[in-house]
């Protein structure tokens, strides 16, 4: 039974209110097979019992749990390459320059789904920058759906997934094969902390951030969840970070707080406030 | 002489050389790099692959298949490389084979192939290699 507009439009309030999702006409039938999954889990007979259960306010969180079902989970390893390309030719050498005296490096990937991201950096770090290995390096990963942050903790992945992205040579290296899948080593595995947050709602005690991936996450939300989202970004990031968004996703709006910056071909962000390079070097005189 | 140079594809033309026994995966293949922008050349194992670069052409990116009679893919792996043409070290070569062993993609790596995809694979898999290798595409 095709979904009413009536509970699509609710569904739709419940999620915006809770994450900051935005449901687009057209998602009726994706939000339908979701939900007949959340029926299932909740041991519901159908999306029908939902909705009854629902007027009946008897589902409790249930904007939170319809906010998990929805939420996207679209991931690959090295996704869209330049970033990752930016990460290696100029982000990390700057930071570990910037970074010499403290070594201490701090990433965060936002919205990391099953991991692929928040990973993704862990073996580049390794891979390239050796010297590293000595630095206090953080690499944490959040998201709002506790299935997908169960898959990114376990480091296991489908063939499918590692096809997705994932360079032989580098999965030669860090993954071994456990029957049809492929288990991340545990050396890489431990370098990323996951944690499960609701971008919408406040954030859980996290470091100052050098790098935070932000990607294929605003273009999903409402304009008032990505505004407000984006201001606790600026709050979270170093004045000298990075923040990487997904492909034509911008700080629309937000110009007074970041500028964009092009290296090659990755377009990134920087806070306007950032100390210019050229003060560096007056605090050495 | 105007007839030759009108012939002659654009040099910002990306081209690919897709190597598989498989009427249908080369079509397949095919549909995707045509989609992806791309031009693309074929053969059918890695003998007629050999013969293709023995003439003096190239291509931009070659995808081999493992398995195929004559001259198997990692034969043909071996022997380009080993080969003298101008772009034998330079063409990146992704294997695209159901064979996912370890011990495989290991000996395709040390035999000089660049990348490698498992099959079955999604015109999503090699779009997300490309961008790993830095290739641009639609």
């Amino acid at each position: 039974m095709a979904i009413t507009s009536a509970h699509f439009d609710q569904v739709k309030q419940l999620v915006a209110a809770c994450s900051g999702i935005h449901l687009a006409p057209g998602m009726e039938g994706y939000v339908e097979a979701r939900i007949e999954e959340l029926a299932h889990v909740l041991k519901l007979k159908s999306s029908i019992e939902f909705f009854r259960q629902l007027e009946k306010n008897l589902i409790a969180d249930v904007g939170f749990l319809l906010s998990e079902i929805v939420a996207n989970k679209e991931t690959s390893f090295f996704r869209d390459g330049h970033p990752f390309d930016a990460l290696r030719q100029q982000v990390i050498p700057e930071l570990m320059t910037q970074r010499a005296a403290e070594m201490k490096l701090t990433i965060w990937s936002a919205g990391c789904s099953t991991g692929q991201e928040p990973y993704s950096a862990a073996l580049l770090l390794r891979q390239h920058f050796p010297a590293l290995s000595g630095w206090a390096v953080e690499i944490h990963g959040a998201d709002i759906a506790e299935d997908v942050l169960a898959v990114a903790q376990s480091g296991n992945y489908t063939q499918a997934d590692i096809n997705r992205g994932m360079p032989a040579p580098l999965l030669l290296k860090n993954f071994q094969k456990t029957g049809s899948n492929w288990q991340l080593k545990d050396e890489i595995r431990q370098l990323v902390q996951f944690r499960q947050v609701n971008l919408a709602e406040p954030w859980p005690e996290l470091p100052k951030m050098d790098i935070i991936f932000l990607r294929y996450v605003l273009s999903y939300l409402t304009p008032e969840a990505s505004q407000d989202i984006l201001k606790k970004v600026a709050g979270l990031l170093r004045p000298d970070g990075y923040l990487f968004l997904g492909s034509k996703e911008t700080v629309s709006g937000l110009d007074d707080l970041f500028s964009e910056e092009q290296i090659n071909k990755a377009v990134c962000y920087r806070l306007k406030s950032a100390k210019p390079k050229w003060s560096v070097a007056d605090d050495d005189w | 002489m105007d007839d030759a140079i009108a012939e002659k594809p654009s040099p910002s033309v990306f081209r690919v050389l897709i190597i598989d026994d498989s009427r249908a995966t080369r079509l397949v293949i095919r549909t995707f790099m045509r989609e992806f922008g791309y031009e693309t050349e074929e053969a059918p194992d890695g003998s007629e692959a050999m013969k293709f670069f023995a003439a003096g052409k190239s291509v931009d990116l070659i995808i081999c298949d493992w398995e195929m009679p004559v001259m198997s893919g990692i034969e043909f792996v071996r022997a380009f490389r080993g080969s003298d043409s101008a772009s034998a070290q330079t063409t990146p070569i992704v294997m695209s084979t159901t064979l996912n062993a370890v011990e495989k993609i290991s000996e395709a790596l040390e035999a000089g192939a660049t990348d490698y995809i498992m099959k079955p694979f999604t015109k999503e898999i090699f779009a997300a290699k490309l961008d790993l290798l830095g290739i641009e595409h639609k």
